[in-house]
Order: structure tokens, then sequence, then C-alpha cells
């Protein structure tokens, strides 16, 4: 379709352009940060960008028979798609993907007149979809959650590029939050159940998770990390006489729905409040959101639990640190 | 703002099928692209962008003209409310065009570099596959047939994602 020396011009293009788009990435995730502030023109998606946000870090805590309520961003796969992943600002040879023309299309300035053969060659069969990874990424960051796992079932293309943890983080710190609720503890004959709920605050709309492991456990507290949610410590019980109170944390991912075991505290408890917050040199902007968003949880009197890298300090009311986790 | 550029500098672009528009340069300042040739000193009177044709260009060219016209955020601290709410719905009506187009000026906007042009386009792709089933995302965008998952991934891809979906 494409004359080869065409091709092999194209591509060292695409390689120039991916320099470029790299850039392009980091002022444009600069800028949606911006946008998220002062939001000139998000009219028209403010249902998934904006007042819920508020909830991310929020980790409510109430007694007994009651709800416990977490909330996170929660889009994170942690490492679901390792195989098959491929740098998507590379070079590599795509030229049959879906949408790669239209880099072809772009650089052809000083050939325009091929440049016009190909693209009608492709007006009549394929397309007008031409859209450069780079930019194909600025649009699935964008997206909601579900949305986001509907296009992973497109084509193969777009499930490459929107499987990598790299885009998953990139979808983060451009912070464009789609934030979901969950909610834990909830009571079903007088027993904890083992069902968390999740509630999909863009679509308005509530989804259930099994979660055997949470069976009779009552008294934790959540919180979430990034797009983890935490369970610490809770109270457990199969009989009347025969209580529990466990040093453990789990790690709940929702994406992946999969749940695994950090290391225990070293005094078990229940009833604990949480507080998290990142503290990260380069993301103090998003460090005193998340305080304001803790405070807003209604969560003011606890110490903070302080993240940095993968270093978690867990402090309880009291004002002595109790524990360091991992 | 455009009677107060009193020099009020022209510059002139060219389309790829050679159609001219001379525009204001505070206009044309709004691509970062054009704004770093003109500030290096390598524009000539006429810039050619034969890589965007003429409906695209001036479908940006309205775009830039209406942002540069506006107040800029990081201006002065009061900021009307007016003008942001106009510059809302002027965002909202501009992306109101056919997909193949939206395409276009995404791609040309990426080129000129014009990061609001660039956000908005995205936002508004983002907003036409939200909420659609990957059959209809397809028709959207009109995906490559030969790329489609096999039934086995498929059904890995679905089975990952089932809770949310139920």
């Amino acid at each position: 379709m494409i004359p080869e020396q065409l091709r092999s011009e194209t591509s060292h293009k695409e390689h120039e352009a991916s320099n470029v788009s790299k850039h392009l990435v980091r002022s444009i995730s600069q800028k949606l940060k911006n946008d998220y502030h002062g939001s000139v023109m998000d009219d028209d998606i403010d249902d998934d960008d904006t007042g819920f946000i508020s909830l991310r870090c929020l980790s409510l805590y109430t007694r007994g028979g009651g709800c416990k309520v977490g909330a996170a961003t929660s889009d994170e796969f942690g490492e679901v798609v390792g195989k098959g992943y491929k740098p998507v600002c590379g070079t590599d040879d795509t030229s049959v993907d879906c949408f790669s023309y239209g880099v072809d299309r772009l650089w052809k300035r000083n050939n325009r007149k091929k440049s016009f053969e190909i693209e009608e060659s492709h007006g009549n069969n394929t397309m007008h979809v031409f859209l450069p990874d780079d930019i194909l990424e600025l649009c699935f960051m964008r997206l909601p959650l579900t949305s986001l796992m509907n296009t992973r079932l497109v084509c193969k293309k777009w499930r490459s590029l929107t499987t990598p943890p790299r885009f998953m983080q990139m979808r983060r710190e451009g912070y464009y939050p789609s934030p979901w609720l969950f909610l834990f503890g909830t009571v079903t004959n007088g027993l904890s159940s083992r069902e968390i709920y999740a509630f999909d605050v863009s679509f308005n709309k509530w989804h259930k998770v099994e979660a055997e492991i949470l069976k009779n456990r009552f008294l934790f507290s959540v919180a979430t990390v990034h797009d983890n949610i935490f369970i610490v410590g809770g109270c457990s019980s199969s009989g009347r006489m025969d209580r529990k109170t466990h040093r453990g944390v789990l790690v709940f991912s929702p994406m992946t729905k999969s749940w695994n075991k950090v290391a225990s505290m070293k005094h078990a408890r229940s009833k604990s409040v949480l507080g998290v917050f990142e503290a990260n040199s380069d993301r103090l902007t998003i460090k005193s959101q998340l305080r304001t968003r803790t405070r807003i949880g209604g969560v003011s009197r606890c110490l903070s639990g302080i993240l940095t890298g993968f270093q978690l300090d867990v402090h309880q009311e009291t004002t002595k640190p109790s524990t360091r986790i991992v | 703002m455009s009677t107060s550029s009193s020099s009020s500098k022209k510059i002139v672009l060219k389309s790829a099928d050679n159609e001219t528009f001379e525009i204001d340069e505070i206009v044309a300042l709004e691509s970062q692209a054009i704004k770093n040739m003109i500030e290096d000193e390598c524009a000539d009177n006429v810039i050619p962008l034969g890589n965007i044709d003429s409906k695209t260009l001036s479908k940006i060219i309205e775009y830039c003209k209406k942002h540069a016209e506006s107040p800029k955020k990081d201006d002065n601290a009061d900021i009307d409310e007016k003008a942001v709410e106009d510059l809302k719905s002027f965002d909202a009506e501009f992306a109101k065009v056919d997909m193949p187009l939206i395409q276009d000026i995404l791609m040309a906007a990426n080129f000129l570099n014009i990061d609001n042009l660039i956000g908005l386009m995205c936002r508004t792709i983002a907003d036409r596959i939200k909420g659609k089933t990957p059959e209809e995302i397809r028709k959207i965008l009109n995906i490559n047939k030969n790329d489609l998952l096999s039934p086995e991934q498929e059904a890995k891809a679905r089975e990952e994602n089932s809770w949310a979906f139920d």
C-alpha cells in the first residue's frame, strides 16, 4: 500500500514524532491538571470530573453494624498485562494498524503529491481514523472506568494501548479521575456480608463485588491509596464466644478483583481511624488537594498515614506511631 | 483585544490545498509551534501547512481567534465569569462536528501544538466513546476489522472486567 521508501522515511519521522509527543504528553498532563482546577471548558463531562473527587481519599468510619465507606479513583490494574506490552510511542512497525496512516499523512509535507494518493486510497476503503498512539492515549485517559474497559475490547491496538501500567499511571497523573465509591461492611442476617458494593459515580450505577475474604469480618478500617483499597485490622467471630481481632492488612485491587495481604500490623486493631495522603516531592499540589479531601471526609481527628513510594506509616488516634507497614 | 493590538502584525497561513489565510499575529500565537517559529525568526511572511487542508485550517483559525480574544486565565486574578462561560459555550459548539473533522482538527492541533484545542478534541472523542459498547465504538471510529481481538482474548478481557458490567 505504501511505497517502501516512503515507509522507511515515515518510520524515521515517527521516531521524531515520538520524541515530540513525550514533551506533549508532559505538557498535556500539566494542562489537564490546570483544566481540572480552572475548568474552562469541561462542560460536557462535568459528571465525571468534578464534584466527587473529594471522595478519593475519603475514609469514613462508623461503629458497629454501620457501613464503612471507602472511595477510590480506583482504576489501576496493577500488573494486568505485562505481556504484549509495547512502547506506545515507539517506532515499531505498525503500519497496518488502525491508525498509523495518519502519522504518515502528518509528515508528508515534503511529499505532498504522494501523500494525496495515499489519502485517497485510504479514504476509500478504510476510514478517517488515523490518530497516532499518543493522541489516542490522551483521549482514553479521559474515559471513565467502564468506558475504558470497553475500549479494551474494541481492538488489539486499543487493548495494548490502554492496559499497561504506564498508561494507567499516566491517566492517574493526568488527573482525570472518575471515582468509584466502595461500600463495605454491610450486614445481612446479623452477619457481616461478604459483599462489597461499588458505586460508579460517572454512570450513577451500583455494582456488587464478591469478597469471600471479608466474610464475618467487621470493625475493620478502610482507606484508599492510589487505586487500591486497604482493609486494616478489624474483628471476626465464628460464634458468640469466639471473637478475634486482626493484625492483618488486606489490599483489594478493584480492577483485577484481587486480594493481597501486605505486612501485618504489630498489634491487632479494630476501629482504627485511617487517613492517607501522598507525600512526594514533585507532587505537592496533589498532596494538598488530598489533605483537603481528608478534611472533607470527616477524619480530621486522624493523624495522617503517609505514603512515600512503598512505605506506609499508619498512625492511630493515639499520638504515638503504632505500626509501620511494609 | 483585537483592537488593542494596534500594530496588528499579520501572519499568512497556507493550507495543503493552497488556500491562504491572513490572520493577526496574536491569533497565530495560540499555536505554540508557530510561536516558536516566529520567535526563532524562521517564519517567512507565509507559513505553509502542507498537511492541513483548508476546511480544517479555517476551523482552527476560528478557534484560535476566539481564544486569543478571550482573557487568559493567568492574566489577572479576577477573571470575567461571563467570558469564561462564553468560551465554554463556544468550545461546546465548536466541538459539534463529525468525527472525521474532529480527528483532522486534532491532528492539526497536535501538529501546531495548540494545547487547549488538543484537550478539547480529546475530550470530545472521549465523550463520544463514553457509555458505548465496543461494537458501537468500532462503528464510530471505524476500526480496522483485521485488528479485532480473538475470541479467546476477548473472553479473557471480559472476564477481567466482569464485575463492572453485572
